[in-house]
């Protein structure tokens, strides 16, 4: 995978590769299905209905594989290795193949620091590092969401070995020895879980629940693959050919014919292909086909005035017109048609995103009321994924997510408590923002007043932000409600000392 | 003399973890066939090995001479090794009479196990927070990452990071989960603590491997150490024997020695300083006995962990950490 890869860049299949022996998952053969060597990445991703960052970890595998390209020629010289004949563990310097896609999150002057380690070493962690909390475990591990078990296993083994810090004993590693510690942590954590059938079920729900939330944030904001996916589907208008200018007067009365005859020919030729561009929105395999061989006996066309090139460039631009239109209503039954299949199968945020799109290519009224009513049972069935997706992260001791999610989650039900309460814990937890783990612990105790564990929780984050006199106010009504907690007993005590 | 007596044999080198097969040592007399064994144990503090007659087997007949035979086996899998691959050569026959006392009892490991005094060890030496510890403000490595994933501060800990956990460091990513012999003439596989199994425990040997620990490895005093094979001697060997040795072990398994001297607790703190030849010992007989917790009963491990009866890593179960 290259670093210049965007949604406008158009994958290719490597010539001469064995597309049925690539050791491949369904989702990387769903997309070489669709690779014509024309549609880009975008329109490719739109197609599949893939998020884009899954793209970019089918196209950095199939890249690794040498079974796509992109740009004018493979950068590779020699022909693509032949696959295995049987599945072999991956080799041990396993790398995580996402963050080689990503930007850079670390500062070069951090690679200078003077310690023993190779700098392509040096540059590894640093990128692992910096993208750490942004890798899900089957990422990190540089594995597919499939796996078997000992895959997980052999990657695993493969990296916690190369992040082993003991493995450098005796060297100075400066910084990088810190860093190598908590990447060699994630990757403990990503294998418990993943090597595990129970933990790696529950994890694999998270992700799904993630993913949903991650499409739903991408349809609140207002992203819209299909819209460019549908630009790029449909081909700009080339510019109609000038008028080819009238040939000068035959200065040699002796010079061959067929010299003229052949340049009228191929402009003529070149109209027809930018015609058939323009139509059929491909131009390599028209290049393709011979040109026809010149006919001598026929006589040499008259080149067209400027009035007639006018002419066909209106008509031409009309038909384009007339295209796209069919394209937009085309487009806009097929959403709705598809919209109509996710409300079958319940999935209310692709019903919702496919009825917010037909919309864009046809502004029906009932089409809006639907959209509307399935938009508003779109998000409340969020807020419970968020919730869902919250709790998985609070459980694993990830504060900022679980902040973040419970945040969303409190977005589609402004008025539960206690997710409130949740998110001022979790914010509280991610200790950053106090400010606001206060304003949702002040609006949880606001909407149940008699419950103590919501009291608790805001006297508990007004004793971090060095608040002791609300702190003690707040536990001493706490105490009140529930005069035999321990907890209230302590915390209260806490405040007590720091207020006095 | 005890006649169901417990056997230790002691070498001049750590022995091969696959070695101690039963085949290796036979007792004989003049009216008796070979004895029935339990399995032998290999002891890689005290470089021994140890067995008993069988459940089944004939105690010894009093006031009779009886001869030990050891000797390697034709049989790869029973080979008799140390553990850097040196084989045992020839035949050894040790000559024993019996006594008259019928009644006098025995165990297999004559001296009690404290739990306690492994776990205060592992604390003392190797539970800082820089170290195989919590990390005491919870930010950069949370309160259960300690270092490389390993915390020996409580049985709790012990028994989530340490028992049957592949030791990271001596797995092979091409073979997850496989037991066998690495190239560096270390067994691979091993996991942190085998329960029932110190010469398959690899924290063990990282400890081993620590130098500095100045007292002879033998619990009569100063033993002869000869020189190791010729094609598996160092460069330039130590003078000291048990310094000498414990570089030959270091040459074989990968790492640092442990515990490291350089992480002190705290600013101004010496370092927890070597473990001590009595401390190793708790150890060993600590995780021979299963390396039960020191208070109450533990909890059981990550569901599906699981050791076989040889204290190896089920490859299908097993979950990782390492240090030492």
């Amino acid at each position: 995978m290259t670093d210049s890869l965007d949604r406008s860049s158009v994958p290719k299949i490597a010539p001469g590769c064995d597309l049925t022996k690539l050791p491949i998952g369904p989702r990387e053969g769903f997309v070489l299905s669709r690779i014509d060597g024309v549609t880009s990445i975008g329109a490719i991703a739109a197609l599949c209905g893939f998020p884009y960052d899954e793209m970019e970890r089918v196209f950095a595998r199939l890249s690794e594989l040498r079974a796509t390209y992109f740009g004018e020629a493979p950068p590779w010289s020699v022909p693509p290795p032949p696959p295995p004949e049987s599945p072999k563990p991956p080799p041990v310097a396993h790398r995580p193949v996402v963050v080689r896609s990503r930007p850079r999150r670390w500062s070069p002057d951090e690679l200078d620091e003077p310690v023993e380690l190779e700098r392509e070493f040096k540059t590894r962690i640093l990128d692992v590092f910096g993208w750490l909390d942004d890798l899900d475990h089957y990422e990190l591990l540089g594995v597919s969401r499939d796996a078997e078990r000992k895959a997980i296993k052999s990657a695993y083994y493969g990296l916690a070995s190369t992040f082993h810090t003991d493995r450098h004993f005796g060297k100075n590693l400066g910084s990088f020895k810190s860093k190598m510690e908590v990447i060699f942590g994630r990757i403990t954590a990503a294998h418990d879980i993943l090597a595990n059938k129970a933990r790696r079920a529950e994890y694999d729900a998270y992700l799904l629940d993630r993913d949903r939330t991650k499409a739903f944030e991408r349809y609140v904001a207002g992203e819209d693959p299909y819209e460019q996916a549908f630009e790029a589907s449909i081909p700009e208008p080339t510019p109609v050919p000038k008028p080819v200018p009238e040939p000068p007067p035959a200065s040699e009365p002796d010079a061959p014919p067929i010299s003229t005859r052949s340049a009228a020919e191929e402009a003529r030729r070149s109209r027809r292909e930018a015609l058939a561009r323009r139509l059929v929105g491909s131009s390599s395999r028209l290049r393709t086909s011979p040109a026809p061989a010149p006919t001598p006996s026929v006589p040499a066309p008259t080149p067209p005035t400027a009035e007639q090139s006018q002419a066909a460039a209106d008509a031409l631009r009309r038909r384009y017109e007339d295209s796209k239109d069919n394209a937009r209503r085309s487009l806009a039954k097929n959403l709705v048609d598809a919209a109509n299949k996710s409300l079958g199968q319940n999935d209310l945020l692709s019903a919702a995103t496919n009825l917010r799109l037909a919309l864009n290519y046809d502004d029906d009224p009932a089409l809006r009321e639907q959209y509307e009513d399935v938009n508003r049972r779109a998000r409340d069935t969020m807020a419970e994924t968020y919730l869902k997706q919250a709790r998985y992260e609070e459980q694993d001791g990830k504060w900022a997510a679980a902040a973040n999610s419970y945040t969303k989650a409190h977005e589609g039900r402004p008025d539960d408590a206690l997710l409130c309460e949740r998110t001022a814990h979790a914010l509280r937890m991610e200790g950053r923002d106090l400010h606001k783990a206060a304003r949702f612990a002040e609006l949880a105790v606001q909407k149940s007043p008699s419950t103590a564990d919501f009291r608790v929780t805001l006297g508990a984050v007004y004793l971090d932000a060095g608040l002791f006199l609300r702190a003690r106010s707040e536990l001493e009504q706490a105490a009140k409600i529930d005069p035999n907690s321990t907890v209230i007993k302590d915390l209260l005590a806490r405040a007590r000392k720091m207020a006095s | 003399m005890n006649l169901r007596p417990l056997f230790v044999v002691q070498f001049d080198r750590i022995m091969a973890l696959s070695s101690g097969a039963r085949t290796n040592f036979k007792i004989t007399s003049g009216t008796s066939g070979n004895l029935e064994f339990i399995q032998p144990r290999v002891d890689p503090v005290e470089r021994t090995v140890v067995f008993a007659l069988g459940p089944g087997a004939d105690p010894l007949q009093p006031n009779t001479e009886y001869r030990l035979i050891i000797e390697d086996s034709k049989r790869a899998a029973d080979r008799l090794a140390a553990f850097d691959g040196a084989p045992f050569e020839g035949r050894e026959v040790i000559r024993f009479t019996t006594g008259t006392d019928p009644t006098a009892q025995t165990s297999n490991d004559p001296q009690a196990v404290d739990a306690c005094a492994a776990v205060r060890a592992l604390q003392a030496k190797c539970s800082g927070a820089a170290c195989h510890g919590f990390d005491p403000t919870g930010r950069t490595r949370g309160p259960t990452a300690p270092a490389m994933g390993l915390s020996l501060v409580s049985d709790d800990a012990i028994d989530k990071t340490a028992k049957n956990r592949a030791a990271v460091l001596v797995q092979l990513a091409s073979e997850p989960g496989g037991t066998g012999e690495a190239s560096t003439k270390f067994p691979y596989g091993l996991p942190l603590i085998a329960p029932g199994a110190s010469s398959r425990s690899f924290l063990l040997y990282k400890i081993l491997i620590d130098s500095r620990r100045k007292a002879p490895l033998s619990p009569s005093g100063a033993v002869a150490i000869p020189p190791p094979h010729p094609d598996l001697a160092l460069e330039n060997p130590p003078a000291d024997p048990f310094v000498r040795m414990a570089a030959e072990l270091h040459a074989r398994v990968p790492g640092a020695p442990m515990p490291h001297d350089e992480l002190a607790p705290e600013p101004g703190h010496p370092g927890y300083g070597p473990m001590l030849l009595d401390e190793v010992r708790i150890l060993r007989r600590w995780i021979d006995d299963g390396a039960r917790p020191c208070v109450g009963t533990m909890a059981g491990g990550d569901a599906g962990t699981d050791v076989g009866a040889d204290g190896s890593v089920d490859g299908a179960t097993d979950a990782a950490a390492d240090g030492g």
